[in-house]
């Protein structure tokens, strides 16, 4: 990707015209809390989350596994598996809060999701065409040869080569590559104004990924979505995104401006993993971030990042609220703000 | 690290791996190349990364060192205590990609690892479990660990075992597949640094597989390029990423996205046109040419699309070799910035 | 693909002469001798004889099968003895009475089991779930007649609904002309309501009867079935762009899992042939499967051998089509063998001999 140019914001995916920053943000995630039940446990996935995003800006969602960022992806559209229990919270599309039947109904029509694994998440026995005509049907009540019409333009516009031959495929004929452009096709097929995309491209080799980020940018631009990235990769959301959010089991831990976060952020988990990341041009030693996220069946006790954090004091037997640190930045930590999280982390 | 180094220990010689298809609508026999003509050597005490996309080949060459992957011509040797100077077994041992299904999930621990010891022959019954021991404290694990069941054990962790187990029957040489994909980015580091420092400390040498450019570049001190089943660029890790001469490991390097530093690269992104074609049906002359932008810089060259390159000698006297008639074009028409946007996949 | 097709139909015409050979062996090689049942205990050994002569069973076996097969092949099925008819003629008088009620009795209990079945696979744990879980055991553990009996003490005896279990018609109805042999189309065809809605009541019950067992099995097979599919990726794809529930559970959920369901169908309906026998038997119902019965007590075996051949056959037809319905349902199935299947690793010899591999292929393999 190019460098990055001095205008304080990520290249390509600059706030789209006609939006400001006073606008009331498209989607909202307040305060959501959720758990797994089964009989012998309950695991505390998420705890008091709240994100938001905004018309026409790119918020990049970052957290390893168990951090719980693809469960508050879920909860934005009501996508939850059925354990999980919902004990809190509330989304608010458009300043208009949503209950099950309201997130129900902007699914698919005004916010579209893009999944990781492309080849799992078609419907392995129905034809392509059909699968992304299904939403035109469905919301825009198109008839069937209108629909299908309108897939071979989606598809021809995610660049697959002759769509109309393509329509009639089925998901196992195409490769990785070409079933995520599918997907992304099926996603936008009603020009939702908000794609969620959980890991698009984790299972994708790296030029492929680089052809469909290119090609959420394009879309973005031409429809004027907004675009919600779920990702473990920091690189890719530094690339492409406005904003950040990083989370840690089940927290949200520091948010802002995805420039801003990654030269100098305040969080030691974010600094931590930033330094652990192994970046081309560099052959420095990285610096691993000891010890393993939490369980979260047995519950977590003051703040949980503690056992890993190279700072941690007296006061974090405390949980550390998320607060701002500065303009639109914000940080659960109780250090933050206090000079920078830096010092020496463990090496290896 | 060079003082280091011992003489090639391992040498694989013009290997290939194919395989028959048959059927398809026509029924017709058709012939997958997983690996063609593929040659290189490695050094005792090096590490050598091989990087590639899928179809590449790279897994299939990491099956065949080991052992697990016969070939269809060429040889692979190594030199060792074995027979005739060869390999011993247990001499050669591979790391997994995949923690959560290269460990049966049931075993305890201490059994997977001292099946590896037993098996592996070097020491006798009633050290078996001092050996595991040691091994356990070399990977950073708790001893109190080797009562749990795999199942019970983190994605880092497993990673860790199976590392153990690799190091039973003290290898000279281990095959790292893929070995930290699968892993959350912190245990990723911890994993990579933990390969480094085992190598420094037993003198080991390492095949390092990873579609992860940044990965390999940490790990390996020299790398080779595949595509397609065929190698297309080998040098040092800093020479070949930094000014690749091969116009794929050009396109390779630009697409990885960085954290908002200049790329290493230093120019603007290339974007390749669609995916790598079939093993099976792969394009005539260079594999690549259809994809290829510096072919289409340099007004497509027939040659291009007729005769396939060989790797070429010694680019800038680094050892750099790669697979392209026009490779000392390359860096000139990068920093020239004539990249432009793709043109169409010709077929 | 043809070659699949014909493959399969030699296949077949392997297992019929196979199960040809096994039914003729079974009754030559049973215990009693034929021609004195047929001739009577008070026959005369003459008597006897000469039926034995004309039943040829003084041939030996290679020559009595021979004879048997050319039979067959001109469409003589032989003769029933103890009826004094041709098999042929009774095949057809009763054939299209168990073929009426094996129809509606499929097409009830697949019906039926299969939208049960995805229906307490939606809600899995709920009472409904539970209930016709139940239910479903109950109706594959009791045995047919007994169901059948039950049925008629509940519907006819008790409640007078149901007409007397005599039989296809009442013994007022007249027959509508054969066309079919189905009198349900038969009537239909003639314009003949009254006796249309005879017929059906009297299909009802014994319709019924066999549609339970069938039923209860697919609703198990199709809930599991749907159950794992339930959980797939695709699923939640469906519900991501706004499907609401019962289309994902019919048109995606069922759809994808419908292999298995489809097979079982199919093999429920040759089970049918077997149910009918008993049910056959509690409501009178003159078909083929009373004829197996009274053919068998009475060491009849040319009915019995052309009905088992019958059986066999359709077994086979009702497989083969349900083979080839496999790639219409699922796509990624190919009869043929496939085109992205690898088949082994080259040895150096055929390495060293074959051409540069190139050609147009139709799917990609990962190395």
């Amino acid at each position: 990707m190019s460098a990055i140019a001095d205008t304080g914001e990520g290249p390509g995916s600059a706030r789209l015209p006609g939006h400001s920053e006073d606008d009331e943000p498209l989607i909202a995630l307040n305060d959501l809390s959720v758990q797994f039940q089964d009989r012998h446990r309950s695991v505390t996935a998420v705890r008091g989350v709240s994100i938001h995003v905004n018309a026409g800006e790119v918020l990049g969602l970052v957290g390893e596994s168990g951090s719980g960022k693809t469960i508050t992806a879920l909860s934005l559209i009501g996508l939850l598996p059925p354990t999980a229990v919902v004990r809190g919270g509330s989304v608010t599309f458009e300043g208009i809060k949503l209950d099950q039947r309201g997130l129900r109904g902007i699914r698919g029509a005004k916010v579209g999701m893009v999944f990781q694994n492309p080849l799992s998440s078609f419907n392995p026995v129905q034809r392509i065409g059909t699968q992304i005509a299904e939403g035109l049907r469905l919301h825009r009540n198109m008839s069937r040869s209108a629909s299908l019409e309108e897939a071979a333009r989606l598809l021809a516009r995610v660049g697959i080569p002759e769509p109309h031959q393509r329509l009639m495929s089925y998901p196992h004929e195409f490769s990785g590559g070409m079933l995520q452009r599918a997907m992304v096709a099926m996603a936008i097929a009603c020009q939702p104004a908000l794609l969620i995309a959980d890991e698009p491209t984790t299972a994708l080799d790296v030029t492929v990924q680089a052809q469909v980020l290119e090609l959420f940018a394009s879309v973005r631009s031409e429809y004027g979505m907004a675009l919600l990235l779920i990702t473990h990769n920091l690189a890719v959301v530094a690339s492409v995104a406005d904003r950040i959010v990083v989370m840690y089991a089940g927290r949200v831990v520091e948010e802002g401006p995805v420039i801003d976060v990654i030269q100098a952020p305040t969080h030691p988990y974010t600094a931590g993993l930033l330094k652990a990341v192994p970046k081309l041009g560099s052959t420095d030693r990285l610096l691993s971030i000891p010890g393993q996220p939490p369980d979260l069946s047995k519950g977590v006790v003051g703040c949980a990042y503690r056992p890993r954090c190279p700072i941690s004091g007296p006061e974090c037997e405390a949980d550390p609220p998320l607060r701002i640190v500065s303009g639109a930045r914000c940080a659960a930590c109780w250090k933050a703000g206090s000079g920078r999280p830096g010092g020496v982390l463990d090496a290896g | 690290m060079p003082a280091d180094l011992e003489s090639t220990i391992l040498t694989v010689d013009r290997a290939s791996v194919s395989f028959e298809a048959r059927g398809g609508r026509t029924g017709q026999k058709r012939v997958l190349r997983a690996l063609d003509d593929v040659s290189l050597q490695v050094r005792g005490g090096e590490s050598l990364g091989v990087v590639g996309e899928s179809g590449c080949g790279k897994t299939t060459l990491a099956r065949a060192i080991v052992g697990l992957q016969e070939l269809s011509e060429g040889t692979i040797s190594v030199r060792g205590d074995g027979e005739h100077g060869g390999r011993r077994r247990g001499d050669v041992q591979m790391v997994f990609q995949d923690p959560y299904s290269s460990l049966d999930p049931h075993q305890r621990v201490r059994s997977i690892i001292a099946e590896s010891i037993i098996a592996a022959g070097l020491v006798p019954k009633h050290e078996v479990r001092e050996r595991i021991a040691s091994l356990l404290d070399l990977v950073g694990l708790h001893g109190d660990l080797s009562d749990r069941r795999a199942t019970e054990l983190s994605g880092g962790q497993r990673q860790r075992v199976g590392i153990a187990r690799a190091l039973a029957s003290e290898p000279r040489i281990i095959v790292c597949d893929e070995p930290v994909t699968a892993l959350d980015v912190s245990i990723q580091a911890q994993i990579i640094n933990l390969l480094t420092d085992l190598r420094r400390r037993l003198g080991l040498t390492y095949v390092f597989i990873a579609h992860d450019v940044a990965v390999v570049e940490q790990v390996a001190d020299r790398v080779m390029v595949m595509y397609l089943g065929r190698v297309v660029e080998t040098g040092t890790v800093r020479s070949v990423f930094e000014s690749p001469s091969h116009p794929y490991t050009a396109a390779l390097v630009s697409a990885v996205p960085t954290l908002g530093a200049e790329p290493a690269s230093g120019h603007s992104a290339i974007r390749l046109v669609g995916e790598p074609p079939s093993p099976v049906a792969p394009p005539s002359g260079c594999r690549f040419h259809p994809r290829c932008w510096l072919r289409d810089v340099l007004d497509r060259p027939p040659i291009c699309s007729e005769e396939d390159p060989h790797l070429s000698g010694l680019v800038n006297g680094s050892e750099q070799r790669a697979a392209c008639h026009f490779f000392s074009e390359t860096q000139s028409a990068l920093l020239a910035g004539t990249v432009g946007p793709p043109q169409a996949v010709d077929e | 693909m043809k070659r699949y097709v014909v493959r399969r139909i030699g296949a077949t015409l392997i297992v019929i002469w196979l199960v040809s050979v096994g039914s003729f062996l079974l009754f030559r090689l049973a215990p009693g001798d034929p021609a004195r049942l047929v001739a009577g205990p008070l026959a005369s050994p003459a008597a006897v004889a000469s039926i034995r002569h004309q039943m040829q069973l003084n041939e030996s076996p290679i020559n009595q099968y021979l004879g048997y097969v050319d039979d067959l092949v001109h469409g003589n099925f032989g003769t029933a003895w103890h009826l004094h008819q041709s098999v042929g003629s009774l095949l057809v008088q009763r054939l299209p009475a168990t073929a009426e009620l094996a129809l509606y009795a499929s097409i009830l209990g697949i019906l039926g089991g299969v939208l049960i079945g995805a229906l307490a696979a939606a809600r899995p744990g709920t009472l409904f779930d539970r209930i016709t879980g139940y239910a479903a055991i109950v109706g594959l553990g009791t045995p047919v007649f007994w169901l059948g009996l039950v049925l008629i003490l509940i519907f006819y005896s008790h409640l007078g609904i149901a007409p007397v279990p005599i039989g296809r018609l009442s013994l007022t109805t007249t027959p509508p002309p054969h066309v079919t042999g189905f009198l349900t189309i038969d009537s239909l065809l003639a314009g003949d309501f009254s006796a249309l809605g005879d017929a059906l009541a009297h299909l009802a019950l014994p319709v019924i009867t066999l549609a339970i067992p069938i039923a209860a099995y697919l609703a198990r097979v199709t809930r599991a079935s749907v159950l794992e599919v339930y959980d797939s990726d695709f699923i939640r794809t469906a519900r991501a762009k706004g499907v609401g529930e019962r289309r994902v559970l019919f048109r995606h959920a069922l759809r994808a899992g419908f292999l298995p369901v489809m097979t079982l169908a199919a093999l429920s309906i040759g089970d049918l042939l077997s149910g009918a026998v008993l049910v056959e038997a509690v409501f009178n119902w003159p078909g083929v499967g009373g004829l197996a019965v009274e053919s068998i007590a009475a060491h009849d075996f040319a009915p019995v051998e052309a009905i088992v051949l019958i059986a066999a056959l359709t077994y086979c037809i009702l497989n083969l089509v349900t083979d080839l319905l496999y790639g219409v349902v699922d796509a990624r199935i190919r009869l043929d063998g496939g085109s992205s299947t690898v088949v082994r690793r080259m040895s150096r010899r055929q390495f060293s001999r074959s051409p540069s591999g190139t050609g147009d292929v139709d799917g990609v393999v990962q190395a």
